[in-house]
């Protein structure tokens, strides 16, 4: 009996997409490459939560505010202390990790909604410190942020050629890792956590170390997201931490295809295109990506990919 | 070393002292003390509501007691929480099916084997090439009868299967006191008789300590009865006596 290659085929249309970003890349003009950029960021963004979510069965409706500590972070050691992105980058990742384990060693006493409840509280916590705090220009946000500079190999990322690249490779790069950790034996406890908690803890596992570990990595991911996104836009505001935000992206998530990683992927390709599509041909353009979002989840709930998976399932049954 | 049953000495695996845990005005366990000898075959019977499966929350740590102690290997054990208490060597399994239903029966051993290792040495590690894993677990799943359904996924299982994994996952641990919550309950004679053999199979260095409505499962598998009646010990003693006892007939047999 030859069983479904789940993996492979995940992995085969996650090159696949990645190429196709590639072709589109060389063949983009000035608003591709944004577009692109603006994509690639969401998917990274998606995947972390795609961890979170889908693999260790942790829904967070907070997960904006480690996007927009990253961005913040960015933000503030370059724009106001002048530090050089190259280290300010990594250090927005580092502190959002300390702030995201501190956290997760409360939050993940719960789960189920209690965990989605607290999340959300924390979250806004997060958004009402960027909102009032003047350091941080307050609700009017805070611009002037460089990007990372590669002049060093001859790489201008000013240049919205070579900075959505930069985005793409960091989202396969993204994808590799996560996939890695999917695959591992600690994918493999997350999974358990995930399906029954409580018999993981009855089988001797530290349920709360696991998923604080699998919060903390997923916070650091999406702080990456947050500190291209800020360097995309050179401008950062408040609205980054927003649990709608949060919302945005569980939504990219449960359109592409919950804990399957290629499908945040998916979900970020489609949720970007939809919008910039739709809302240049109507106003109601919000109307339509609302009708989009219950028709992908009442077929069947598990996202584009998902769907375009129970399908080559069936195919190899058949065949077999 | 032949053990004397009803000292507590050497070879006591496990003793429980004085417990008591109330939900409540409600008494679910009152001073319930015995202990575990090394190999025994220990049933524990009474009602429903007697109060065996909140003993065995609090034995496996899911409850703490109100007041008492438990004694595992000359330890007190009662302040270690769940997975303290397996890695120490006790370890449960569940009435309902308490499975992963979304895996297969071999990834649910492995899961099993895989849970008391720390984050960071499961991360470092690929699934797919831990070979000696794979092959303690397949060596598990002979042994509780399910080789020939290693790929199946455990949603798919009869419940007479599943119930077998759930003796598998509590043996992946390789404990020295295993607490098995009914076994039997709800299966067909033939699935009955399958889980007694793998029960008796078992190494004669384990201790066994099992919930059983089945009164003649109790007197196929055991050597020592507790029957327990409203959180209280109404009986200690062989199986033979248990079924002479007038007071256990009347509490509780008679019922059945």
């Amino acid at each position: 009996m030859q069983n479904f290659p789940e993996q492979q085929l995940r992995d085969a249309v996650a090159i696949i997409v990645i190429c196709i970003g590639l072709l589109v890349w060389f063949n983009a003009g000035f608003f591709g490459h944004e577009l692109l950029a603006q994509i690639a960021i969401l998917a990274i963004f998606a995947m972390s939560l795609d961890l979170l979510a889908g693999y260790s069965g942790q829904v967070s409706l907070g997960h904006a505010a480690f996007f927009g500590t990253g961005a913040y972070g960015t933000a503030a050691l370059t724009a106001i202390w002048g530090w050089p992105l190259s280290v300010a980058m990594p250090i927005s990742i580092i502190i959002t990790a300390g702030l995201a384990f501190c956290v997760a060693i409360f939050a993940v006493r719960l789960s189920g909604i209690f965990f989605l409840m607290v999340t959300l509280a924390i979250g806004e916590v997060f958004h009402s410190f960027f909102f009032r705090v003047r350091v941080f220009g307050g609700d009017d946000g805070l611009g002037g942020i460089p990007r990372l500079d590669l002049g060093a190999i001859g790489i201008d990322l000013l240049s919205p050629i070579s900075f959505s690249m930069f985005t793409l490779i960091t989202v396969a790069l993204v994808y590799w890792g996560l996939s890695y950790i999917s695959r591992s034996s600690f994918g493999a406890v997350i999974s358990g956590i995930r399906q029954n908690e409580s018999r993981m803890a009855a089988l001797g596992c530290k349920v709360r170390s696991y998923k604080v570990w699998t919060f903390t990595v997923a916070a650091c991911l999406a702080a990456l997201a947050g500190s291209l996104s800020a360097q995309h836009d050179g401008f950062v505001s408040p609205d980054l931490l927003s649990w709608t935000a949060s919302g945005e992206v569980l939504i990219v998530v449960i359109v592409g295809g919950m804990s399957s990683l290629v499908g945040p992927i998916i979900g970020a390709v489609v949720v970007v295109l939809l919008a910039h599509y739709v809302s240049g041909l109507t106003n109601y353009w919000m109307f339509f990506m609302g009708l989009f979002f219950v028709a992908v989840v009442l077929a069947g709930g598990q996202g584009i990919y998902g769907l375009f998976e129970k399908t080559c399932r069936r195919l190899h049954n058949v065949k077999r | 070393m032949a053990c004397s049953k009803k000292l507590v000495g050497d070879c006591t695996m496990l003793n429980v002292n004085n417990l008591s845990k109330s939900f409540g005005a409600l008494q679910v366990t009152q001073g319930v003390s015995f202990h575990l000898n090394k190999g025994a075959r220990h049933a524990l019977v009474g009602p429903n509501g007697a109060g065996k499966t909140t003993l065995f929350n609090i034995l496996s740590g899911e409850l703490a007691p109100d007041s008492g102690r438990i004694i595992f290997e000359g330890t007190d054990i009662t302040s270690y929480n769940r997975w303290r208490r397996v890695r120490a060597g006790i370890s449960r399994s569940f009435q309902g099916s308490n499975l992963f239903l979304e895996s297969s029966v071999l990834e649910n051993i492995i899961l099993a084997l895989l849970a008391c290792r720390s984050p960071a040495t499961n991360v470092l590690k690929k699934l797919n090439s831990e070979k000696a894993l794979k092959e303690k677990a397949v060596v598990i799943a002979t042994k509780v009868g399910l080789k020939d359904q290693l790929a199946e996924k455990v949603g798919d299982l009869a419940y007479g299967s599943q119930r077998q994994l759930e003796v598998a996952l509590v043996l992946a641990l390789s404990p020295k006191v295993m607490l098995l919550d009914e076994p039997t309950a709800g299966m067909s004679l033939v699935e009955k008789k399958e889980m007694l053999s793998i029960i008796e199979s078992l190494s004669t260095n384990l201790s066994i300590l099992i919930i059983e409505h089945d009164m003649d499962v109790v007197f196929h598998v055991s050597n020592w009865v507790t029957v327990l009646d409203d959180g209280k010990i109404l009986f200690e003693g062989t199986p033979e006596d248990a079924r002479k006892s007038d007071e256990v007939r009347s509490r509780y047999l008679s019922e059945v």
